[in-house]
């Protein structure tokens, strides 16, 4: 199909200015992040400060990018009206809520929106969505910035303070200091000049040392097998002694629940020594058993007389 | 004393000249259709004919920022999406327009100017006259119609193509990826933005065709007048733009 030369220019001139303007059209779109030719999921919300935000910031869903603001102006009631243009693939149920995110100072403010229950009914096409004002990260930095300069401040404040009265301290104790520095340099130099006279003697007292270390180790390197030995032994002594005292820890532990049921009555020595009677009945015992053998020892006759082994003598 | 009055007032003198004669190539008694043909060939010249050129220049605009960005903002606390919010507002509220300006200037500019100057200074237009057209609005008026409505389509061609350029020398030069870029150039897009350059180019638009109308309409001084007319049209023309650049900025922004 061949272009009419009469109409060739207009044409061109027509196309070039009609694909600008589509260009133009579909680039805004484009950089506001709205789908091109897809209708939107309109919602709107208010805030009590619109904190920087502003036509094509975007709409985030748990950091993803689900639309734009389209719109923010300020309503009759002096609160913030944004309108929300979102993918419509995109549903939100009712209960959830937008809230401003971002750092304002960088400007790079977004809406986010915190889903509400899935199983909810989703918000209609121009809908209203609760929309949460909370203080911006960049604000409470601010005010935080600003309790820790006072603090800073004070903190500065209190150690000109400290550092003056040390100034004070050290003028004032000047003339006590210096003596006792020029007695230290004076100690200093006695130690010096001991050290430099004996310098040989502590020579002579290091080469001893290094001998006698060498003796040791000659020592301990002829009879290494003699300690190993002996070593050995002490360690089976060692285990045999940790053997013992296993058995007597069990054995201290039959006697403690021993002494534990005799404290409690239990048995025949604890009822022995805790019950009184028995003390008693043995004490009558004993008396009447001494009674007896006095009378024995004084009426011998009268007990012997009965038995018949006397009579065969 | 007379000499410095005069000097002082000269620029009002031209001012008025220049004012005079575009109101004088709107205000015109003849029929539309006598130039439509005419219009339409002037936005061949200006507008078609020059997207190579702008094309060209906005490509490499926006492949050089992107690079220089990158050189520049290369810091750990900042996302590479930075880059391509820079570069992306930049090309469509400065280089954009004024770079596509300057190109027109020369290249347009100077046309008008030595086309309507060689008019002058070979008696066409005093002919035109004696046929009893209106030379002004026959020579002036589709020039500057063809500069104010062409000139905008060469922006939209130019950010499109310098983000473009942009784009893909960040990608070829392996300084962030095409989505990268493109999340930096949503992050702080403004829908004004486009519009102010729009703005911009259809007021640069007027500035090239206009100045560069005068200048060529009222050459003087044969060859060596065109030449100078030529010359005074490609430069008076970015100063215009220039001044009217920071004044639009000041103004709307």
């Amino acid at each position: 199909m061949s272009i009419p030369v009469k109409h060739s220019k207009e044409l061109i001139v027509g196309l070039s200015l009609a694909a600008a303007v589509v260009v133009f059209a579909l680039g805004i779109r484009f950089l506001q992040d709205v789908p091109l030719f897809r209708s939107t999921y309109v919602l709107y919300t208010h805030f009590e400060s619109a904190g920087e935000l502003s036509g094509s910031s975007s709409v985030r869903i748990n950091g993803v990018n689900v639309g734009t603001v389209g719109d923010v102006r300020l309503d009759t009631d002096n609160r913030v009206r944004i309108r929300l243009h979102l993918n419509d693939s995109i549903h939100i149920p009712e209960g959830s809520h937008a809230e401003i995110g971002g750092i304002s100072a960088l400007g790079n403010n977004y809406v986010v929106i915190f889903p509400g229950p899935p199983g909810n009914p989703p918000i209609a096409d121009g809908g209203y969505i609760e929309g949460v004002s909370e203080q911006d990260v960049f604000e409470a930095v601010t005010e935080r910035s600003v309790r820790l300069t006072e603090n800073v401040e004070e903190a500065l404040a209190n150690a000109n303070l400290l550092l003056e009265d040390t100034g004070l301290l050290i003028g004032e104790t000047g003339a006590d200091i210096r003596p006792t520095l020029r007695a230290l340099r004076e100690v200093t130099d006695a130690l010096a000049r001991t050290l430099r006279e004996e310098q040989e003697s502590v020579q002579e007292i290091i080469s001893n040392v290094e001998i006698v270390s060498k003796d040791l180790a000659r020592i301990s390197g002829t009879s290494a097998d003699t300690l190993a030995q002996t070593l050995q032994r002490l360690d089976h002594i060692a285990m045999y002694l940790e053997n013992s005292l296993e058995t007597l820890e069990g054995t201290t532990r039959n006697l403690d629940d021993i002494l534990d049921k005799i404290n409690n009555g239990d048995g025949t020595i604890a009822r022995l020594l805790n019950d009184p009677t028995l003390y008693i009945n043995m004490g009558s015992t004993l008396a009447t058993l001494d009674a007896l053998l006095k009378d024995l020892q004084e009426n011998p006759r009268k007990y012997l007389r009965h038995m018949d082994i006397v009579d065969v003598f | 004393m007379t000499y410095s009055l005069a000097w002082f007032l000269h620029p009002f003198t031209i001012l008025g000249k220049y004012s005079l004669l575009i109101f004088q190539a709107f205000v015109s008694p003849d029929d539309f259709r006598t130039y439509r043909k005419n219009i339409f060939d002037q936005m061949m010249r200006i507008g078609v004919e020059s997207i190579p050129i702008v094309a060209l220049a906005a490509a490499f605009s926006g492949a050089v920022t992107t690079v220089q960005v990158s050189y520049q903002l290369v810091s750990v606390f900042l996302p590479a999406t930075v880059i391509g919010s820079v570069v992306a507002p930049s090309m469509i509220l400065e280089l954009g327009p004024v770079v596509t300006g300057f190109i027109l200037a020369g290249r347009v500019g100077a046309r008008i100017a030595a086309e309507l100057g060689t008019m002058r200074v070979t008696v066409q237009i005093v002919a035109l006259e004696a046929m009893g057209l209106n030379s002004i609005s026959y020579l002036i008026a589709p020039r500057i119609l063809a500069g104010i409505i062409m000139f905008p389509m060469l922006y939209v061609a130019a950010c499109a193509i310098g983000i473009g350029g942009g784009i893909a020398v960040a990608n070829l030069g392996g300084y962030l990826t095409t989505q990268e870029f493109i999340q930096g150039a949503r992050n702080f897009f403004r829908p004004f933005d486009p519009y102010f350059g729009l703005s911009k180019a259809f007021v640069f638009g007027f500035i090239i065709t206009s100045v560069s109308c005068y200048m060529g309409y009222f050459t003087a001084g044969g060859a060596e007048g065109v030449g100078k007319s030529t010359t005074q049209a490609a430069v008076m023309s970015c100063v215009f733009i220039l001044i009217a650049d920071l004044v639009l900025a000041v103004t709307l922004l």
